[in-house]
């Protein structure tokens, strides 16, 4: 028996005994017997993220890097996000899309303190987030005409006459411009 | 990054962490802001000179701008446009 497994069986036998149902339900069974599989045959099968996340609360988090690290199917990282992985395998693998932000947060700031009443033409944003997450939402496929220029690129929505630009993958502005798209056009003369 | 900062052409801020543009002919905005000033470069300076920008930086008193970023210690505008010398433009 591992020593993992020792430490599994003598957390689950001190709650043997505990007067709360919801302890000795067949779901705390099931988790336990998840739990063992995992420690005594550590791969992507046995790792899954719930039951990471129960042998993290039982074994703690150094014994588990080192099933995750035998296993070889993701970081604590990964887990600590809820994320499922893929393995070496070649197994599903969901991790979250990066969102565009600001470079920074002066410059979220700035940008928000400069442009977040609409320019006097466009929407307003009651936080600076909200402007943030509306610039990604232009980039991320919101936008009706784009370009690039000089390791800019520049994007366009019609219906609010928001012009965004960005640069590796960053928010760098957004705002209405007085002269409309001509401003986004006149970026590739 | 680097530790070069660049000065505002329009209040003589010396700061800014970017270049206002990319190219000295002015073809590629960078579209930082200055905390100084409040000057985004490519949109407000797109087709006013900076002298007035700077004029109309100074008639409202040449406070700074940012609400974020603080001014350096006893900072004083009019004092920071003179040492840059873009006072003489004004």
């Amino acid at each position: 028996m591992s020593k993992f497994s020792k430490i599994l069986r003598s957390t689950v036998s001190d709650t043997q005994d505990d007067p709360n149902p919801k302890h000795n339900s067949t779901s705390a069974l099931t988790d336990f017997k998840n739990m063992q599989r995992a420690i005594e045959n550590p791969t992507s099968e046995t790792m899954q993220p719930d039951t990471v996340l129960q042998l993290q609360g039982t074994i703690g988090n150094r014994s588990v890097l080192q099933l995750l690290r035998k296993s070889g199917v993701a970081t604590l990282s990964m887990i600590q996000r809820n994320d499922t992985w893929k393995t070496a395998r070649g197994r599903k693998k969901t991790t979250k899309k990066k969102q565009p932000r600001f470079r920074g947060i002066d410059k979220l700031n700035d940008h928000f303190q400069r442009h977040g009443d609409g320019d006097g033409i466009g929407p307003s944003y009651s936080t600076k987030f909200k402007y943030q997450s509306a610039a990604a939402a232009i980039i991320n496929g919101g936008y009706d005409d784009t370009g690039s220029a000089y390791g800019f690129t520049y994007y366009w929505k019609d219906s609010t006459e928001q012009f965004v630009v960005a640069k590796n993958g960053d928010i760098i502005t957004m705002y209405c411009p007085e002269k409309g798209k001509e401003r986004f056009y006149e970026q590739f003369d | 990054m680097d530790n070069f900062t660049y000065t505002c052409p329009v209040c003589g801020y010396p700061g800014l962490p970017e270049s206002p543009y990319v190219y000295a002919d002015k073809s590629v905005a960078s579209f930082e802001i200055c905390p100084c000033c409040g000057t985004e470069f490519g949109n407000d300076d797109h087709e006013t000179s900076y002298k007035e920008l700077r004029d109309k930086w100074v008639a409202g008193g040449a406070i700074w701008w940012s609400d974020s970023t603080p001014p350096p210690a006893e900072w004083n505008g009019r004092k920071q446009l003179n040492a840059s010398g873009l006072d003489r433009f004004s």
